[in-house]
């Protein structure tokens, strides 16, 4: 019987879904057919992988970077994937930052950094789990977090809490 | 619990409060306060919801699960599909590529002249072959055939053999004689010889006679193989 039932990609749309096609919209322009792939390629796995979330992520990215090369070669316009249209996030009430300004922010982070924030952040993967993603150490995911974190600290103008409590108030 | 459920990290927002939050290994790797607390803020916005039909999602995961699934009844077959023709084909066409070669490249068998003599003394007068007569055996042969084991004759030019008179008289001595059945042969043989060398030479010859038993008769000359046939009888 196959491992991977419905059940468990229910609860994978549900969780990792939203993350996902975050996490690949960081490279290609096409996340939601990326990860789509990546379920189905989970879903035909005979051995249900030790990390599932790891295991997705790492099938997410080369999907996504193929899936970037080869729109580059189509029309060379990686610039493009950078921000372009809809925002990231939802624009909801209980956010406590700009949908469309984060959006922006976060584009304009390198790979490295942005990569890092999603999968840490929306991902929730520890420190470990991105290294060993983006075949790098754990300290230098730790730097790329906090340095992507300073960066969108300092674009969107959030100086520190007690700052902005003073503003808004 | 699955390896899926697992611990995430300590930041705010909707979602990320429904578990407990994850511990790095050490304190080396502590944001200072300012950067925690934007990391929380930061945390609050929720990715768009991802634009594809779950239904159908679910249905293609299971149509390939079950497509894929390598304990199927049909597993074998497809493994045998996806292999075994391929292999077969190829290595069948390897062998018909090798015999090919060897075909093509096999030298000639040489060929072997082999002289075999012929004795049968036990065999019918009637289909015994003429041994010491001029023999076409050479010409009977096919072109192609092999040429192993043929019997192969000298041919003796019959018109360029004397005529000798000393064996004639001993022909017409050997006639004359009725003999027992142990010189038989040996009195064919010498008849066949003296024949061969021109017997058939227009010359008064005595022959014996079936009824008188031994006397001779003046008789008109006669070909070489009338001759033969009447000695035959």
């Amino acid at each position: 019987m196959n491992p991977v039932g419905p059940e468990l990609l229910t609860r994978l749309l549900d969780e990792q879904g939203s993350a996902l096609v975050l996490y690949a919209r960081q490279w290609c322009q096409t996340p939601e057919d990326v990860v789509q792939e990546a379920l189905l390629r989970l879903a035909r796995q005979a051995v249900l992988p030790d990390n599932v979330v790891g295991w997705l992520y790492r099938v997410v990215r080369n999907g996504a970077i193929s899936a970037s090369r080869r729109a580059s070669r189509r029309k060379r316009r990686e610039a493009a994937v950078a921000h372009r249209g809809e925002p990231w996030f939802h624009a909801s009430e209980t956010a406590r930052l700009d949908a469309e300004e984060a959006t922006a922010a976060l584009s304009e982070l390198p790979i490295e950094q942005r990569e890092t924030i999603v999968a840490r952040l929306w991902g929730g993967m520890t420190f470990e789990e991105i290294a060993e993603l983006t075949d790098s150490s754990t300290s230098s995911t730790h730097r790329w977090y906090q340095a992507g974190l300073s960066a969108l600290q300092e674009r969107l103008g959030v100086a520190c809490p007690n700052t902005s409590e003073k503003n808004r108030t | 619990m699955s390896e899926y459920e697992r611990e995430e990290p300590d930041v705010e927002g909707p979602r990320r409060q429904r578990q407990p939050a994850p511990e790095e290994p050490t304190g080396k790797f502590e944001l200072p306060a300012e950067l925690k607390a934007f990391e929380a803020r930061l945390a609050s916005l929720s990715p768009r919801a991802p634009r594809f039909d779950r239904e159908a999602l679910i249905y293609e995961a299971g149509r390939a699960s079950v497509l894929a699934g390598s304990d199927g009844p049909m597993a074998g077959s497809r493994r045998w599909s996806r292999w075994g023709w391929p292999a077969s084909f190829g290595s069948m066409t390897t062998v018909a590529a090798a015999l090919l070669v060897v075909v093509l490249i096999r030298p000639e068998p040489p060929v072997l002249v082999k002289y075999v003599r012929i004795t049968d003394n036990h065999a019918k007068p009637a289909e015994r072959p003429d041994e010491n007569l001029p023999s076409a055996t050479p010409a009977e042969n096919l072109p192609g055939e092999p040429a192993t084991g043929v019997l192969v004759q000298e041919d003796t030019p019959i018109d360029s053999a004397p005529f000798d008179q000393r064996r004639f008289s001993i022909l017409a001595a050997v006639l004359g004689h009725g003999g027992d059945s142990e010189t038989a042969p040996q009195r064919r043989r010498q008849l066949e010889v003296l024949l061969a060398q021109g017997a058939d030479v227009p010359f008064s010859m005595a022959t014996p006679s079936a009824d008188n038993g031994g006397s001779v008769h003046e008789a008109a000359p006669q070909p070489y193989w009338q001759l033969r046939e009447q000695l035959l009888q």
